[in-house]
């Protein structure tokens, strides 16, 4: 008998742990997140930038807070995934962390933007595309 | 439409395979032609991305990847239709009558599939760009190529910062690049329904494995237990490539189960050829790799018959040399081994601190994996003493050299925590539960392989 019981729980069981994993995340259902989740969010955001990017360029700088800013200042996680989301936005280019190259990509808060300038040549071009994001063309 | 086209554009691979094997291995018993059907899926799809990167590298053009797909195709329904007398596929050679006992597990395996479907598409719809490995590696690499079209090379470049991994293997990417050249746009649903065929390919295979080598109610019990496992239906949509590789180790681990079962060399050639899928998919299939060999080794000995090498090597050459060229001349060097040094390493091994937190790791990962509210280990634990083992005793070698490819590739993982050059903690949180995902098929086709079955205990 308990033998049998054994496996009508099993069966049973699975199905419910099925349903309840289907019911838990169905709750969550959000119709926006089709066609607008976070990471199309970012490729729209940097979409712009990239039809501005010459088609010669190969690789670019990045600068996010995390190069700026002390770290009980950042949340890491969130500036790994803005600097990875980023590389997938913008591939086949090539997204170099540092600013050592002559295209570079500033991911910065006002704070980390001023600082950064602070130690910049006047004649490098910046082209803001909004939401912290900014476009840096050393000469 | 574009979930639809994402589907279509990889079926020609996936009946390509079934047919290929069928051809391979002959035989039409409904248990033998799932284990066909689920094997074609990887298979088919692995053979795919092999032959489109031999095109990429000779040709330098992204535009054969249907070609390559509809030749596979036009192949195996050409040798089925050869061969329709001989090898037929309908009809079944054994008549499908099922128990009371078993309809009753069919109705409750329908209904988790139902389920299970309703869950795969409200993961895949609110995740387009599958998860964070998807899109950092895999889709990545797929964008590189697609993207950069004859300058494809360019994803290996040893510019890429280390936490891309453009040294992994090319399985999946490929496949993705292929899909999107084909559609002519970069459609994630692709990319999804690659994961879907994995997902549906490792069912079948686990189901038929089990029905073949136990009865049809063991066979859904274990359908029945993958589909409740929460994580595995949720892996489908993610686009990454774990739920692939535990598709080729379930694979490997079947086929050399069978092996020892019919010593048939075919099947130990495609278990081969699984392998070595296995190391075009993710690194771990490296391990993976020299796990088999032992296996194959402990086979050898036990059969006193060194031969069995022969065809598992044969099956494993052209997988292998493309990786061994992947790896050589293309792939820039692993974020694991490239900076590391005696000192360090010696430092690391002997470091009690660190066997500790990655045991205390496993431990808490394994008894709560799942992403369940409840230890599925713990529920498998409880049900394999009430119903009790009941191995067969013609199977040992079997269940042994299964049970040994699974505890090497378990002990290898532990080996690589213990000498990663990363922070300890953030590397056991971000892939541990993965790595056990990978395994967690095969382990569950062993369980059930090994189990009395639901015939036996409503028979008493």
């Amino acid at each position: 008998m308990l033998k049998k019981s054994a496996v009508i729980v099993l069966a049973l069981g699975s199905i419910i742990l099925g349903a309840w994993h289907f019911v838990e995340y169905a709750m969550t259902w959000n119709s926006e997140f089709i066609s607008n989740d976070m990471i199309s969010s970012w490729d729209k955001r940097m979409a712009g930038l990239r039809a501005d990017l010459p088609a010669d360029v190969k690789t670019i700088g990045y600068v996010g807070n995390w190069d700026i800013l002390p770290a009980t200042d950042i949340v890491y996680a969130d500036e790994e995934t803005e600097f990875v989301l980023t590389q997938y936005a913008l591939s086949p280019v090539i997204i170099k962390r540092g600013d050592n190259e002559k295209w570079i990509i500033l991911n910065l808060n006002p704070t980390a933007y001023n600082i950064w300038m602070q130690s910049q040549p006047q004649d490098i071009k910046i082209t803001d595309y909004g939401l912290r994001i900014f476009l840096v063309h050393k000469p | 439409m574009s979930i639809l086209l994402g589907f279509l554009v990889y079926l020609p691979s996936v009946l390509a395979g079934g047919l290929l094997i069928h051809q391979l291995w002959h035989g039409n018993q409904p248990a033998r032609l799932l284990i066909k059907f689920g094997l074609g899926a990887g298979l088919g799809l692995g053979l795919t991305s092999l032959l489109y990167f031999l095109e990429l590298l000779i040709f330098n053009v992204q535009s054969g990847f249907l070609f390559i797909q509809l030749g596979l195709l036009a192949l195996g329904l050409a040798l089925a239709w050869k061969n329709r007398k001989q090898n037929p596929i309908f009809p079944f050679s054994e008549k499908i009558t099922l128990t009371r006992l078993q309809k009753l597990l069919l109705s409750a395996f329908g209904i988790l599939v139902f389920i299970s479907i309703g869950s795969y598409f409200v993961h895949a719809l609110m995740n387009p760009h599958g998860g964070f490995d998807a899109w950092m590696i895999y889709n990545r690499t797929a964008r590189f190529f697609y993207r950069g079209q004859t300058e494809w090379l360019t994803a290996f470049s040893p510019q890429i910062y280390w936490q891309f991994h453009a040294d992994y293997p090319l399985f999946l990417s490929l496949n993705v690049a292929g899909a999107w050249n084909t559609l002519g746009a970069e459609s994630m649903r692709a990319a999804q329904a690659h994961g879907a065929y994995m997902l549906i390919g490792i069912v079948c295979l686990l189901m038929g494995a089990v029905a073949f080598t136990r009865t049809t109610g063991q066979s859904l019990l274990a359908g029945l237990v993958l589909l409740g496992t929460p994580v595995f239906v949720y892996e489908g949509p993610r686009e990454a490539a774990d739920l692939t590789l535990s598709f080729f180790v379930l694979a490997t681990v079947v086929l050399i189960f069978l092996y020892q079962r019919k010593q048939k060399p075919i099947l130990l050639a495609l278990a081969g050829f699984a392998s070595g899928l296995a190391a075009w998919t993710k690194n771990e299939g490296l391990l993976f790799i020299f796990a088999v060999c032992l296996a194959c080794a402990f086979i050898a000995f036990r059969l006193r018959n060194l031969k069995v090498i022969i065809p598992f090597g044969l099956g494993i050459a052209f997988p292998g040399a493309v990786l061994l060229y992947f790896k050589i001349f293309l792939a820039p060097a692993n974020d694991l081994f490239a900076n590391a040094s005696q000192t360090s390493l010696l430092q690391m091994l002997t470091d009690t601190n660190r066997y500790r937190l990655i045991f205390s790791e496993f431990i808490d990962h394994i008894i709560w994996f799942g992403r369940s509210h409840v230890s599925i280990l713990a529920i498998l634990l409880i049900y394999m003493l009430i119903v009790k083992l009941a191995p067969r005793a013609s199977d040992h070698t079997g269940y042994l050299a299964c049970a040994l490819i699974l505890a090497v590739q378990f002990f290898g993982y532990f080996a690589i925590y213990l000498v990663t050059p990363h922070d300890l903690d953030w590397h056991l949180r971000t892939s541990l539960g993965r790595l056990i995902m990978q395994l967690y098929p095969a382990a569950l086709f062993l369980f059930f392989a090994s189990l009395t079955d639901p015939e036996t205990v409503f028979a008493k």
